[in-house]
């Protein structure tokens, strides 16, 4: 009887340690989840949409004085486009040829004006194909003559002359621009 | 004796009478007498004239620059202006406007319809454009000017207008471009201008 009772008493503080030990691990559970969802850690609930590390407090950002910023909204401010450089150019409007013989010379004027600060370069156009190239003008410099790099038929033409310039120091090439012109060859 | 004298009498007015006669001739002389009539004169003057070629002269800008902020979707460019010296009006024509190298990127000319810009990813951003070019406002420019933009990709050339002796007119740049630069960038364009004589 006395061993029974024993037996008993035995089976219910197991029982209580087992009851006792399931009560601990729910509240340890619970703790830990109330934990992890204030750290963004876990979201049980759906209303939270980010989910960062978790940082412990000593880690967390200081506001440093690196600095002030600058008060109200920022403006852009205009592109800087590069300055402009103008030029003038000045040229008769008739090329003039006493031979249509490749090699000979044209009566034309053209001048690179003392203000322009490129070298300039005639090449006259027929149908596409040169037929014709000045001298290279420094700045106030000029010609009178062209000479033909190719044979042309007697006649009266409209030509295009392209004023080629190129930079006063390394010579590469700048531009353009063209001129109709009327060719005669006699 | 009688004779003697006789023949003084008669030499002195020999003399008298020559020299009236020769008064009287001198006189007729110094008048005229303007007779009327009808008839035909014919002459022949030669004249030989030298016409000197006009001088063109205009003034324009060498180079020229343009930049886009994605942010306003805007580009901003130098207006290319063009200064008429010549003593007659000229037609100014753009013979050709293309993108060119020398930038940290060279964009492939399109057309606006080409693309649908807002839309264009990094990529795409970098590598198209559709570069145009206008008449930017009216003056200079004499009346009848072309109001049409002449697209890079379209390779055409466009006459704009006429300028008269002493004006200047200017040209604008315009395009349509991406949005998505992540990164300043440079890019070149070059542009021809033809002129002649009205």
């Amino acid at each position: 009887m006395v061993q029974s009772e024993i037996k008993k008493a035995g089976r219910t503080s197991a029982a209580m340690i087992v009851v006792i030990t399931i009560l601990s691990m729910t509240a340890l559970s619970a703790a830990l989840i109330i934990v992890l969802q204030a750290n963004h850690i876990i979201n049980l609930f759906g209303t939270s949409t980010l989910s960062t590390p978790s940082i412990s407090q000593s880690s967390l950002p200081v506001l440093e004085n690196t600095g002030s910023a600058v008060n109200g909204v920022y403006k852009q401010p205009a592109p800087s486009t590069q300055s402009t450089v103008t030029i003038t150019d000045k040229l008769q409007s008739s090329i003039s040829l006493t031979s249509g013989a490749k090699g000979s010379d044209g009566t034309w004027v053209c001048e690179n004006a003392l203000k322009n600060k490129v070298i300039v370069q005639a090449a006259v156009y027929l149908n596409n194909q040169i037929i014709a190239e000045s001298a290279p003008m420094n700045p106030g410099q000029h010609i009178q003559n062209i000479k033909l790099l190719a044979s042309i038929s007697p006649g009266n033409y409209y030509a295009t002359v392209f004023l080629n310039y190129y930079d006063l120091k390394t010579q590469a090439f700048i531009s353009k621009s063209g001129y109709r012109v009327s060719l005669s060859v006699a | 004796m009688k004779k003697r004298k006789l023949l003084r009498n008669l030499t002195a007015f020999a003399v008298i009478a020559g020299i009236v006669a020769m008064s009287t001739l001198t006189a007729f002389a110094d008048s005229t007498t303007t007779d009327s009539g009808s008839g035909t004169v014919t002459g022949s003057v030669g004249i030989n004239g030298t016409i000197l070629p006009l001088t063109i002269s205009v003034t324009h800008q060498l180079n020229l620059s343009y930049s886009i902020d994605p942010n306003s979707g805007a580009i901003t460019a130098t207006p290319i202006s063009v200064t008429n010296n010549t003593k007659v009006a000229v037609n100014v024509t753009v013979e050709s406007l293309a993108s060119a190298s020398g930038g940290n990127i060279q964009f492939q000319d399109v057309m606006p319809n080409a693309e649908n810009w807002p839309t264009l990813d990094e990529s795409d951003s970098q590598k198209y454009i559709a570069l145009g070019i206008k008449i930017a406002d009216p003056t200079g420019w004499n009346t009848g000017y072309n109001t049409a933009t002449d697209w890079a990709a379209a390779k055409t050339s466009t006459l704009f207008g006429s300028l008269p002796s002493g004006a200047t007119g200017s040209l604008a740049l315009v395009s349509d471009n991406g949005l998505a630069f992540n990164n300043t960038y440079t890019a070149n364009a070059s542009v021809v201008i033809m002129v002649n004589l009205v």
